[in-house]
């Protein structure tokens, strides 16, 4: 009753004043819903902030992801250098990707120098090595800022980031003709190769520390890979000597989105983009079927309608995982370093090594010349399609086929004689240090 | 938007203000309803009715003030232009009319006439006509110190039959460039106000419809072979707009903000108006498209045999003598009815137009369906609303072109070919056009949906405020549809892509915004009056996209991602917020002269996380000199100098300021990242500094002038920095060291060349010049483009040509080009070309653009219209004859290279990095035949026979001829890039090459307008 005699009572003013506060909060939660939807921050639900990734709790994903890009930028690598070697010819329509094979190459061609790691026709090379090769680089550098207590297994993800960052390195020595680091100077073949020596200086003493074997094998093949281009044979000797010859360092690849594909067999099988060159068909050793170099008519032409498809069964599924560092190319490393030496016996035993894991006839031998060439030829074959022909090519200075100046078949144009890949004018243009400038 | 003129204006302010205003309106209405009769019967009628015209286009005028000279008896046309004044108070007056935008009228006309027909011509300088400027109301022009082009659209729609709005803005406005895509039906436009001002952000002006603003995205849908080609500004159906407005560039747009350096573009939708009844339109389009002279345009392809044979191969030759046409004749439909009506209260105008249109290949074609509803309501003196609802709904089936088309195949085919794979009959790419036809269909469903609620209020006599909500709501499914390929065609594909496949991009916008402004208008003393406006916008967009792609069915039919064999998908959504806020004074003395500040402050989401806010100052000053007392010149009736200084800003795009990686799929298929975008937390919008002077007038009572020149800067100019990839970031980095510098002339004319009782001849002309220029890039030498020909260089225009250029090279025995001579740039003397660097071949952008069109009109009945327009001064790169002489080797050059200077052979036998290029780069200066047509208005008489008040026929052809040197398919035509994967790209029309695209189409169109 008191009640409601003092809501009977109420004046006229005091009831407003009421619906007034009832308005005062309806406003107020109308702000407060409004700043939801007035916020100016960015939203980014779908990317990762930089400020956000660089913390010691991230250092396995860090390692991982540089790991990853490392994966696929060597399947993009190992197809256009095929292209561009002798291991694969063109067969697409696309004529973004006719200037691999036709051997065109020139600094201001986007496929090479911009493409990226997700082009499953066309590939790219400078750009998903060089990201590759920073992103192993960075994580590397902030590895070696943290402690192991902010990062438990440190030791070990330092070994994998500086192998992979090793062997982005290998990749972009191996092929370019000049190439730079974290928008850094021009640099020559020899001197990435030496950085790359010393990224698998540092994973193999971090190997060690940790005591991982894989890494520290993967680093001394990688080691003694670059310490042969560098000419330095018996550092190189050493270092492959270490390495079991059953030892296999792999790339992995699966079905699951066209970045993780094997790019090599997705050309192959599926976009029927590259067929093996004709030069790698039909191999035998003393009249034996060379089981290395397995390459089978597929009975189809290529995108472009008239190049037949010849395919290597080496990458039989889009999950097929590429070699990156093995006990066989060591042994190919130590016969290398035996011929430098003088040791043409040894070299020969190291051939015959690899020929009798493939149930291959023996090599009888021969002149250190023709035991040089003999093992130029069990490289070409034992490390097909693994992203090593392009350096054989350009170290030995192979004669390129067809001869520059042949016409390109089916599509117009000329062979070239381009054998290294120039430094893109993307890198000269924006690189701060260049500035456009050739060195 | 328009308001009447002065008088009607304060007539009807008044009625409105007083209850008994109305009230005695309304009695007086019916006294004279009441008394007429009696009157009629007993004497001759003095009442006088007719219809008021467009003289230009025989449309009907609505709301012309008709009355009788020397009195107050006066009445408004309907929207069939019909008037009837019941009694003009004497046997024989003077009639006088008046429409805002046409030139007054006065006819000496017998009482009791009935069919009365008077034809109006439409004047450009109209200095009371109110146009919308972004405040509370909308601004005179007297007062306004920049141009604003107006394209009174339901006239021009008639005259022209336009398919669609790009089409109805070109030509029509001075100094807006709109370039077509491809002549696929479906396919859209871009427009570039005075040219370019920006290197690497959108150059599309920002679209309101009705004062809100709406998703604007030029190259829509999919991004496979010229599946993007649709542009949103093209839903708006052409039929419901009464006019647009064009306001060009920063000097104008301040108050718009942060992303109006581009310009605005107003679309002003019908609205009813009270009437006695509901006025019914009904609109019939019948039209047909076709490739004019395919014969004469397409070449004959080349190639030598292993044995030195040359066969030639032509496919328009081959299919002809097969008795088969590759290309048919295209077929336009359209159907529109409209009401609208209301009283003093409400008045509504609902509209609903059906499109169903086919393009010259089986896999084009689309249909449309849209409606479109406003409603003004008036609830009290100091309070009027208006709702308009519109929605579209319907699929384009863009085909494709580029290089899975039948365009490319006919482009690109080879003798060899045929010889080699006989199934493919030679057609390049191996793809007959049936194949493609059966194979590939590119398409986009749209639903668009777009609503605003406007609200005015007049609290006060000296204020007024006004809050606009509005919301776009576009949903697209773009859809790459490569079907099971039948069984007779698989030899031509991959065991894989024969299977067919599917990629689907759903791309959904939400844009919401939220636009209050106030103005307060006070009399400072007897001839100062003040104008203060404040004001302050919210705009919000999400949009939210997936993509799903599929790859290999197992059977043929199947269509979806579902049925795919191999399945990849992915989501993402993106928001975008700005809010600004505004305040402009204007100061006018004695209604002539007027000086007019404002400033702009905004910020947005995009910004880096170091910059604040962005503030825009602007000035304008008008003054019409004519009005002045010791204004002598008495032929020149009106003269308005105005100039006007302001800047306005250019957002870049989101994310562009944060550094981030991309989630993926690592190795091992574990979870992992990837560097995606290097950012720039300092980056900031482009801001673009304008100056505009320029007058307006009228000489003789028959010619008006608009004359502009503008004076364009863009500073923090943002460049889309490639990043060296050694820093390991792929892609580019947006930032704000650029500076573009850009000026012009812009002069709009019309002339009443004759004006006759039963004749008359008017001539509009407009031209526009541009010149734009890189002045700083920020110490970077270049950077390239796609196509790599085009680049932006300090010094020279924006994405300017740039290549080898041969100036002398000999043949050898065997046809081979030796002794390569090359421009050796500047002041140097040629060079051998290995060592001889790009040189600048050319611009882009026209230098100048404009159009003339006449229009005859004879006995008020039929028009005659025909327009001309030109583009002129810009290149173009001819990648059909790069890829096919270049390239692909099918040109006679490549086989008989005796015959050619040995300058092209240099660039055939070495273009095809397009390195050495200059011969592929041409002049794509051309003029256009682009509309004609004939207008017939049936008399009144004839029109009831169908019960309708008002009939009207036109036939209209477009495109009909081109003059032009430019010697490949069409100098219109571009290949749209679509660099992003689900996102339109920020800028496809920069990218400038031709190749194997649909030209522009010759069309007829036949259209029937009825009102009842």
């Amino acid at each position: 009753m008191r009640i409601t005699q003092k809501w009977g009572s109420t004046p006229v003013a005091s009831r407003s004043r009421g619906w007034r506060y009832a308005y005062i909060a309806l406003f107020a939660g109308t702000l407060g819903a409004c700043d939801q939807i007035t916020s100016l921050d960015q939203e980014a639900p779908s990317r990762v902030l930089a400020n956000d990734l660089y913390k010691p709790e991230n250092a396995q994903l860090l390692v991982t992801s540089t790991i990853s890009d490392f994966e696929c930028a060597l399947a993009q690598y190992i197809v256009a250098t095929g292209l561009v070697g002798d291991e694969l010819i063109d067969a697409q329509l696309s004529q973004a990707g006719w200037d691999y094979d036709r051997r065109t190459i020139v600094p201001s061609l986007a496929a090479y120098s911009t493409g990226l790691c997700t082009s499953t026709q066309v590939p790219g090379y400078y750009t998903p090595i060089s990201i590759a090769r920073a992103t192993a680089d960075k994580i590397l550098t902030a590895l070696e800022g943290w402690t192991d207590e902010e990062v438990p297994n440190r030791q070990a993800l330092i070994a994998q980031a500086a192998a992979y960052a090793g062997y982005s390195l290998v990749l972009l020595g191996e092929s370019s003709c000049s190439a730079a680091l974290d928008g850094g100077p021009e640099l020559t073949p020899e001197q990435v190769l030496t950085e790359a020596e010393a990224r698998f200086t540092k994973a193999i003493d971090a190997a060690q520390a940790a005591n991982n074997t894989d890494i520290l094998n993967m680093a001394r093949v990688g080691r003694a890979r670059v310490r042969v281009d560098l000419k330095k044979f018996a550092e190189a000797k050493a270092d492959a000597e270490s390495v079991p010859l059953e030892y296999v360092h792999n790339a992995t690849y699966s079905a699951a989105n066209a970045r993780r594909e094997n790019l090599v067999q997705t050309q192959l099988y599926r976009g029927l983009f590259s067929s093996v060159d004709p030069s790698f068909r039909n191999l035998t050793v003393e009249g034996v079927a060379d089981t290395r170099v397995n390459v089978i008519d597929a009975g189809v032409n290529g995108q472009d309608g008239q190049t037949p498809i010849w395919r290597a069964t080496k990458y039989p599924t889009i999950d097929t995982p590429i070699p990156i560092a093995s006990g066989d190319e060591a042994i190919l490393l130590v016969a290398e370093a035996d011929l430098d030496a003088g040791d043409v016996t040894g070299a020969v035993d190291a051939i015959n090594a690899l020929r009798n894991k493939a149930s291959l006839p023996t090599y009888g031998g021969g002149t250190a010349d023709e035991v040089k060439a003999q093992l130029i030829e069990e490289r070409r074959r034992e490390l097909f399609l693994e992203g090593q022909r392009i350096n054989d090519i350009i170290r030995f200075n192979i004669p390129q086929s067809p001869d520059a100046g042949t016409p390109f078949p089916l599509k117009g144009g000329l062979y070239g004689n381009q054998i290294c890949f120039p430094l893109p004018d993307v890198e000269r243009n924006n690189n701060p240090t260049l500035n456009g400038k050739s060195s | 938007m328009r308001q009447e003129t002065g008088q009607i204006r304060a007539r009807t302010a008044s009625a409105l203000a007083s209850p008994r205003g109305w009230c005695s309106t309304a009695i007086t209405a019916l006294l004279l309803v009441a008394s007429a009769t009696p009157l009629l019967a007993q004497q001759p009628s003095r009442a006088v009715s007719g219809t008021v015209v467009s003289a230009a286009t025989l449309t009907p005028i609505q709301g012309a003030d008709v009355r009788v000279q020397g009195s107050e008896t006066g009445v408004l046309t309907d929207v069939s232009g019909r008037f009837r004044i019941a009694d003009v108070g004497a046997d024989q007056v003077t009639i006088v009319v008046r429409r805002i935008r046409f030139q007054p009228i006065t006819q000496t006309v017998r009482a009791g006439t009935t069919d009365l027909r008077l034809a109006m011509t439409e004047a450009t300088v109209q200095l009371d006509e109110v146009v919308v400027t972004g405040t509370t109301v909308g601004t005179q022009q007297r007062s306004i110190g920049n141009s604003v082009a107006s394209i009174s659209a339901a006239q021009e729609l008639e005259r022209s039959a336009v398919p669609d709005v790009g089409n109805l803005i070109n030509a029509r406005a001075a100094g807006v460039i709109v370039t077509s895509g491809s002549g696929r039906a479906g396919s859209g436009t871009g427009i570039a106000i005075r040219g370019r001002s920006t290197i690497s952000l959108n150059q599309q002006p920002l679209l309101y419809i009705d004062g809100v603003r709406v998703a604007n995205d030029v190259a829509t849908g999919t991004r496979a072979q010229g599946g993007a080609g649709v542009a949103r500004l093209n839903d708006i159906a052409p039929e419901d707009i009464e006019s647009i407005e064009i306001i060009k560039g920063p000097a104008a747009a301040t108050i718009y903000g942060t992303e109006a350096s581009n310009g605005v573009i107003q679309v002003i939708t019908k609205r009813g108006r009270a009437s006695d009844k509901a006025r019914w339109g009904l609109s019939l389009r019948q039209g047909t498209s076709w490739f004019q002279d395919p014969e004469g345009r397409l070449p004959t392809n080349y190639g030598k045999t292993a044995t030195g044979e040359i066969l030639s191969w032509n496919a328009m030759e081959m299919e002809k003598a097969r008795g088969f046409d590759i290309w048919k004749n295209g077929r336009m439909q359209s159907y529109t009815g409209s009401v609208s009506g209301g009283t003093n209260l409400a008045q509504y105008y609902v509209s609903s137009t059906y499109d169903t249109d086919k393009g010259i290949e089986p896999n084009n074609y689309l249909d449309r369906f849209s409606g479109n509803a406003n409603i003004n309501m008036t609830p009290s003196p100091k309070i009027d609303v208006n709702a308009r609802v519109g929605y579209v709904t319907g699929t384009t089936h863009l085909g494709s072109d580029y290089g899975l088309g039948a365009m490319a195949g006919t482009l690109y085919g080879s003798p060899l070919l045929a010889q080699a794979v006989p199934l493919t009959r030679g057609y390049g790419f191996n793809v007959p056009p049936e194949v493609v036809w059966a194979v590939v269909d590119n398409s986009q469903e749209l639903n668009r949906f777009t609503g605003s609620l406007t609200f005015n209020h007049r609290p006060t006599s000296w204020f007024t405020q006004r809050f606009i909500a509005g919301l776009d709501q576009t949903s697209e499914d773009n859809q790459n549809l490569n079907n099971f390929v039948p069984t007779q065609w698989k030899p031509l594909f991959s065991p894989s892509a024969a299977k067919g496949s599917l990629l689907q991009d759903t791309r959904a916008i939400t844009y919401a915004s939220g636009d209050y402004s106030g103005t307060a208008k006070f009399n400072l003393t007897s001839g100062l009056v003040s104008n203060t406006s404040i004001g302050g916008q919210y705009y919000r967009k999400k949009t939210r996209l997936g993509q799903v792609t599929g790859r290999e069915f197992p059977a043929p039919g199947l269509k979806t991602a579902a049925a795919a064999a191999i399945r990849d998908g992915q989501q993402d959504f993106i928001v975008n917020t700005t809010i600004g806020l505004y305040a402009q004074e204007q100061l006018g003395w004695n209604d002539r002269l007027f000086l007019t500040g404002a400033v702009r402050v905004d910020n947005n989401s995009a910004f880096g996380e170091d910059f604040d806010f962005a503030t825009y100052p602007k000035v304008a000053a008008t003054w019409v000199i004519s009005e002045e007392p010791f204004w002598k010149l008495g032929f020149i009736n009106t003269l308005k100098l105005r100039s006007a200084y302001g800047v306005s800003g250019l957002q870049p795009d989101v994310f562009t300021a944060l550094r981030t990686f991309q989630p993926i799929t690592g190795t091992g298929d574990q979870a992992a990242v990837t560097p995606q975008l290097i950012g720039n937390p300092d980056l900031k919008p482009e801001r673009g500094t304008e100056l505009e002077v320029g007058f307006d007038a009228m000489a003789f009572n028959r010619l008006s002038l608009e004359f502009t020149y503008f004076n364009k800067k863009t500073k923090d100019a943002i460049l889309l920095r490639p990043v060296a990839p050694s820093l390991g970031f792929p892609g580019s980095q947006y930032v704000n060291i650029g500076e573009v510098s850009n000026h012009g002339l812009e002069a709009r004319a019309t002339l009443q060349a004759l004006t006759r009782d039963n004749f008359s001849w008017e001539i509009t002309g407009n031209v526009g010049t541009t010149k734009d220029k890189i002045e700083n890039l920020g110490g970077i030498p270049f950077i390239s483009l796609f196509p790599p020909v085009q680049r932006h260089v300090q010094g020279y225009p924006i994405g300017g040509f740039w290549a080898k250029r041969v100036t002398s090279a000999t043949l050898d025995a065997n046809g081979k080009a030796q002794d390569l001579q090359c421009d050796g740039g500047p002041g140097a003397a040629p060079m051998p070309c290995a060592a001889a660097p790009v040189v600048f071949l050319g611009t882009i952008t026209p230098k100048a653009t404009g159009a003339v069109a006449n229009t005859f009109t004879f006995w008020k009945q039929l028009s005659l219209y025909a327009l001309v327009d030109f583009k002129n001064g810009n290149k173009i790169l001819d990648a059909n004859e790069y890829a096919r002489c270049a390239a692909l080797s099918v040109c006679e050059v490549n086989v008989r290279p005796e015959k050619y200077d040995p300058r092209y052979v240099a660039n055939a036998q070495n273009g095809s990095s397009l390195v050495i290029a200059d011969e592929f780069i041409h002049d794509a200066s051309f003029a256009m035949l682009r509309e004609v047509s004939a207008t017939y208005s049936l008399p009144e008489k004839y029109a009831r026979y169908a019960r309708a008040t008002r009939a009207s026929f036109t036939l209209a052809g477009r495109n009909l001829h081109r003059w032009t040197g430019f010697k490949g398919l069409d100098p219109e035509s571009r290949s749209l890039l679509t660099t992003s994967s689900i996102t339109p790209a920020a800028n496809p029309f920069q990218s400038t090459f031709d190749q194997a695209v649909t030209p522009t189409l010759a069309q007829f169109i036949a259209t029937l307008n009825l009102t009842f």
